[in-house]
């Protein structure tokens, strides 16, 4: 493949304090930057296709470190926030609350598409270990299909997202039925969201976007925008923690065409697991982050 | 090679002659040197004769007021417990290494069952707790697997309504309100983060948003309400 692919990933390391949420878990730097690390490896190690990796340094707190392919750039999220108001850019983003977690991590990728060279974009999590490389086969199928992204993961909606945004998604659901389970969302398969997990597209699918988070997250706007353009798009699946789809299990293995893609490991950036402050004697946050520790070491 | 035999300890069988002996014979004392050499062996044939024997060929074993039915293991597979009038007060299952897989009792007018995830070496974990009085569901628990951390809780509070509690992993209450008998959300509803702060507030009637939502920002400050009419 002659493209050139843009890897943007967001990092973070202590995302909660910056903002100064109250009680919010401390999440300990050296975990996250060594995990960033072993991902970065993992994706010079398995996709061999001309890229560049964007590592997107929200909380100016990434080492300056030098690896094959690449680039660390400035996050928005750790500037004053006159700064911030005074980027170039600002008004195109519509920021309208400082103290939302999702509202950085998306401007953390939009930060990043700023940046990029490349004809394809691929944001993700910097939890995302690459099996396989079959980016090359997706971006083929996604020309043959005229798919616009694809994504991983088929996102739940979210009852508050859902109020927010419902003369956007009544188009789309007409008939709604809430199950007051996971924080209270629609029972409908008809729609998932995308996320940023791992999320495919051409860069020109960001000339009328930018990786939003108005319905509750990061860029599930990619999905409505499609809907609305009448535009195809594919979610990988199985569809982890979306309760409209039942799972066998909860490695967040994500599949595509039968083959093994990618496995989310739910550990790093805004999963807050390394939590030490306040989460110090939850025994349930102290086996995931072992459980994610485990399988980083084994897989990288 | 010996095995014991299901009925006796006064004979054994010697598996690589196939042949049966008294402890009266002179071959006895073969027997009791291997016995001595080998612990480990010989607690492992004196387990697999309990298996044998728990097992009974599938069939019930009554004593009294129990009934109790083996695996093939030896573990316990099945376990009822009567009263006296005869009326079944305790049952519980089990998977095939024992660990507990299912529970009933009976207290009062209660009935109280339980289901079980298998950990394996680790023993069993709660995975649901529902409570019941005369066929009625009164209270219902879902637990988090592999932790006794409750994650949804349902409570009958009169014939038409029950309460509704969800929690995060961590403990804390995600969500509150109302059911109807048709598990249909109604009346007031709240909605928290993992670190209690406020997320939304909804007004239901029978799973239907009614009046109006209020959203709140991740400091817990109002920042939007949506009519719903």
């Amino acid at each position: 493949m002659d493209k050139l692919v843009s890897i943007i990933i967001p990092f973070a390391s202590n995302e909660g304090q910056d903002i100064k949420l109250p009680n919010h878990p401390i999440t300990t730097s050296c975990n996250i930057i060594y995990n960033t690390i072993q991902i970065i490896n993992n994706i010079n190690k398995v996709l061999t296709f001309n890229k560049e990796i964007i590592i997107v340094d929200n909380t100016h707190s990434f080492p300056d470190i030098v690896m094959p392919n690449l680039r660390i750039v400035k996050g928005w999220q750790a500037l004053d926030r006159e700064q911030i108001i005074n980027q170039p850019s600002f008004e195109k983003y519509n920021i309208d609350d400082f103290n939302n977690l999702s509202m950085w991590v998306s401007m953390a990728y939009n930060v990043g598409i700023q940046h990029a060279k490349g004809d394809y974009i691929i944001c993700q999590h910097n939890d995302v270990f690459y099996h396989s490389n079959l980016i090359s086969r997706m971006i083929k199928d996604m020309e043959i299909n005229n798919l616009e992204y694809i994504s991983a993961d088929y996102k739940k909606i979210f009852l508050s997202g859902y109020v927010a945004n419902k003369e956007v998604l009544y188009k789309h659901i007409p008939s709604i039925e809430f199950s007051p389970e996971d924080g209270g969302y629609v029972k409908t398969k008809a729609i998932g969201f995308a996320d940023c997990y791992f999320f495919l597209s051409k860069k020109s699918f960001y000339d009328d976007y930018f990786v939003d988070w108005g319905y509750g997250d990061t860029n599930h706007g990619a999905t409505i925008k499609c809907l609305d353009q009448g535009k195809q798009f594919l979610h990988l699946g199985p569809y982890y923690d979306n309760p409209n789809f039942k799972t066998e299990n909860s490695d967040h293995d994500y599949l595509y065409k039968d083959s093994l893609f990618i496995t989310h490991l739910k550990g790093g950036f805004s999963e807050d697991k390394y939590a030490e402050d306040k989460y110090n004697e939850n025994k349930i946050n102290r086996k995931d982050i072992h459980n994610f520790q485990t399988r980083l070491e084994k897989l990288c | 090679m010996f095995k014991k035999l299901l009925f006796t300890d006064k004979c054994i069988l010697n598996t690589d002659t196939n042949t049966v002996i008294f402890d009266f014979e002179e071959d006895w004392k073969e027997y009791t040197k291997w016995s001595q050499d080998n612990i480990e062996s010989e607690y492992q044939i004196q387990q697999d004769k309990q298996a044998e024997l728990s097992w009974n060929q599938g069939a019930v074993h009554k004593r009294g007021s129990e009934d109790r039915i083996f695996h093939k293991s030896g573990h316990i597979f099945d376990y009822k417990k009567y009263s006296i009038g005869g009326s079944l007060i305790i049952h519980n299952k089990y998977f095939y290494n024992g660990n507990v897989m299912s529970t009933y009792r009976k207290r009062g007018y209660l009935e109280i069952k339980e289901t079980y995830i298998d950990n394996g070496s680790k023993g069993s974990s709660i995975n649901s707790k529902v409570f019941t009085n005369n066929g009625t569901e009164r209270k219902s628990i879902k637990y988090y697997p592999n932790s006794n951390i409750v994650q949804t809780l349902i409570k009958r509070l009169s014939i038409e309504f029950q309460i509704f509690h969800d929690y995060y992993d961590n403990g804390v209450l995600r969500a509150q309100g109302m059911l109807n008998m048709q598990n249909k959300m109604t009346g007031n509803w709240s909605f928290y983060s993992r670190d209690k702060i406020i997320e939304s507030t909804h007004t239901f009637e029978k799973g239907k948003l009614i009046e109006k939502s209020y959203l709140y920002n991740q400091l817990g400050e109002f920042t939007k309400s949506v009519y719903h009419g």
